[in-house]
């Protein structure tokens, strides 16, 4: 038996804690999703679960918020797809349909893109020197964010190389892009949910089983499938 | 010859009744004129309007009318007319909707009254009451009548009559919350994720008024809070959260932060998923202040529970709501 079974076995499924960033987790079709995409925080789970008074294992609960962060990609990527295989005509009304408002407001989206660049310049500051909770109180506490937060993201930008990268993107046209993208995916879903609910009219069936069989069906012809173990795909019940 | 008399008939303007011609003693006494008079009370900022009444007096002892001169007419008639009773609201205070507080006026001819509730016997009352404390609004029900009754000696009586109006409403407001997730990605630098979710809050409110009365102080019983959902609305791509949320409004009580629970509501639309956060208030408000639901921050943001990791909540932490 080999030695990685008999370990998860003993010790059941280990999660993404045993493994290193490059390691794939899952597939979507050509789609690589790798660890890093999804790992999580250990020590904010730590202080996650320390404030709450939660007795779940760090493994446990770190475990939990991989799979989240999975399946928000895995989901991203098969509604991406959903559009030819169930063959929608996603028009662009359907699109603004689904269109946060701060799209088509400037002075809402700068604001925004203040607040966004928050955090990644106090780090900045912070490896300049200055003092982290003087720098938290001083320009995140006043946005609401979380000291937790902070230091979390921190962790995340580890190097002075990854700062800069952030902060000289083009973050305006990133977040148009990524905003009308997730626009794009949720016209996409109402639509879905609207036909799901379509077919099963006049059916013995429900429309969660429709959704459900429609899910399982785009799983199959998009050769998606987990690859690490311990995580699990999306539950087609769960989607839309 | 006519004389007008010199007393008055005092009402309050919440109370009607005719001025009718008195028989006393072989004489008849008619209403000549009527004069108003409108006073503003300095405490309770209440306007009394006081009609008075005057009267002429024609008497017969033998079966000749004779009509007053300026002197008592004759016959032994020297006494005015009885006082017509007359009693009536003048304000009702729901500063404290837990004990709320009813004025009444009466003449003073008026020797005793009854308040009735709903046609039952609440309480008998002295001359010299001014003012009742009623239930609580909590157990006064829409269409609930108060009736006052006076009672004179002569055995001539007067009644006002009052009534508690509640009607029931739906308050709604809408929000996006916008969440900000950061991400490590296969790029060089991580990458900032912004969701945007349709948040709606729904408050179950009762709206308290009176008919027959005018109000004075605070109305901290108009409005009565019985429940709020609070549902967020979202599908693919936003991803699933955890969350909590909680209520504020400022009750006289000081009952004033309920945690919403987890609810299931039945909601129909485009989106695929619904969470809905409850919790029943039952509480007053307080007049003039507005109430709202919130999601805290720290480590009670909405990421516990298999979420995404730590959020920034950018908008729509707090849905607030006026009455």
């Amino acid at each position: 038996m080999p030695l990685a079974i008999l370990f998860l076995m003993v010790f059941g499924a280990v999660g993404g804690h045993a493994m290193e960033p490059d390691d794939i987790v899952a597939r979507v079709g050509e789609r690589v999703i790798r660890f890093r995409e999804i790992r999580c925080d250990r020590i904010w789970i730590k202080e996650m679960l320390h404030a709450r008074n939660d007795s779940r294992p760090v493994d446990e609960a770190c475990l939990d918020m991989e799979q989240a962060r999975l399946d928000l990609v895995l989901k991203t990527e098969l509604l991406e797809r959903a559009v030819a295989v169930a063959g929608l005509d996603i028009s662009d009304q359907d699109i603004a349909e689904q269109e946060l408002p701060l799209v088509h407001d400037e002075a809402a989206l700068s604001k925004y893109l203040e607040f966004s660049q928050a955090i990644p310049r106090a780090i900045a500051r912070v490896r300049r020197g200055e003092d982290a909770s003087v720098v938290y109180a001083a320009a995140l506490a006043p946005l609401g964010i979380p000291r937790e937060t902070f230091d979390s993201v921190s962790r995340m930008f580890d190097t002075q190389e990854k700062i800069d990268i952030y902060l000289k993107q083009d973050l305006r046209e990133q977040t148009l892009s990524t905003l009308r993208r997730n626009a794009r995916l949720a016209a996409v879903a109402a639509r879905l949910v609207a036909n799901h609910r379509a077919v099963a009219a006049g059916t013995a069936r429900s429309a969660s089983d429709v959704a459900a069989e429609f899910w399982k069906k785009l799983i199959a012809v998009t050769n998606t499938a987990i690859v690490a173990e311990g995580y699990r795909l999306p539950d087609p019940k769960e989607m839309p | 010859m006519r004389q007008t008399l010199w007393f008055v008939i005092v009402t309050l303007v919440s109370v009607t009744f005719a001025t009718p011609a008195y028989s006393l003693m072989g004489c008849e006494y008619v209403v000549s004129s009527t004069a108003t008079v409108s006073t503003t009370d300095s405490i309770t900022h209440i306007t009394v309007t006081v009609h008075y009444t005057y009267y002429t007096w024609a008497c017969s002892d033998t079966g000749t009318w004779q009509s007053g001169g300026g002197d008592p007419p004759p016959g032994g008639g020297s006494s005015p007319p009885p006082d017509p009773p007359g009693v009536g609201f003048s304000g009702i205070s729901d500063e404290n909707p837990e004990v709320p507080v009813i004025t009444i006026y009466k003449t003073a001819s008026v020797t005793s009254m009854k308040l009735y509730l709903d046609g039952a016997l609440f309480k008998t009352l002295s001359a010299a009451t001014t003012s009742v404390t009623l239930p609580s609004l909590r157990s006064m029900p829409n269409g609930k009548t108060l009736r006052l009754v006076g009672y004179t000696s002569q055995g001539l009586s007067a009644e006002a009559t009052a009534s508690i109006i509640v009607s029931g409403d739906v308050r709604s407001k809408s929000e996006v919350l916008l969440l900000e997730w950061f991400f490590e990605t296969g790029g060089l630098t991580p990458e900032h994720g912004l969701y945007g979710y349709l948040r709606s809050i729904s408050v179950l409110a009762g709206y308290t008024s009176y008919s027959g009365v005018s109000t004075f102080g605070r109305r901290n019983g108009r409005v009565q809070q019985h429940g709020v959902e609070d549902t967020i609305h979202y599908g693919p791509p936003n991803p699933d959260f955890g969350w909590e949320s909680e209520y504020r409004m400022s009750s006289p009580r000081a009952r004033n932060v309920f945690t919403e629970g987890i609810c299931w509501i039945n909601v129909f639309d485009s989106h695929a998923k619904h969470v809905s956060h409850c919790a029943e208030m039952d509480e007053f408000t307080i007049d003039g202040t507005s109430s709202s639901s919130f999601i805290p921050g720290g480590m009670r943001a909405p990421y516990a529970w298999g979420a995404l990791g730590p959020a920034n909540i950018y908008q729509g932490q707090t849905i607030t709501i006026g009455f």
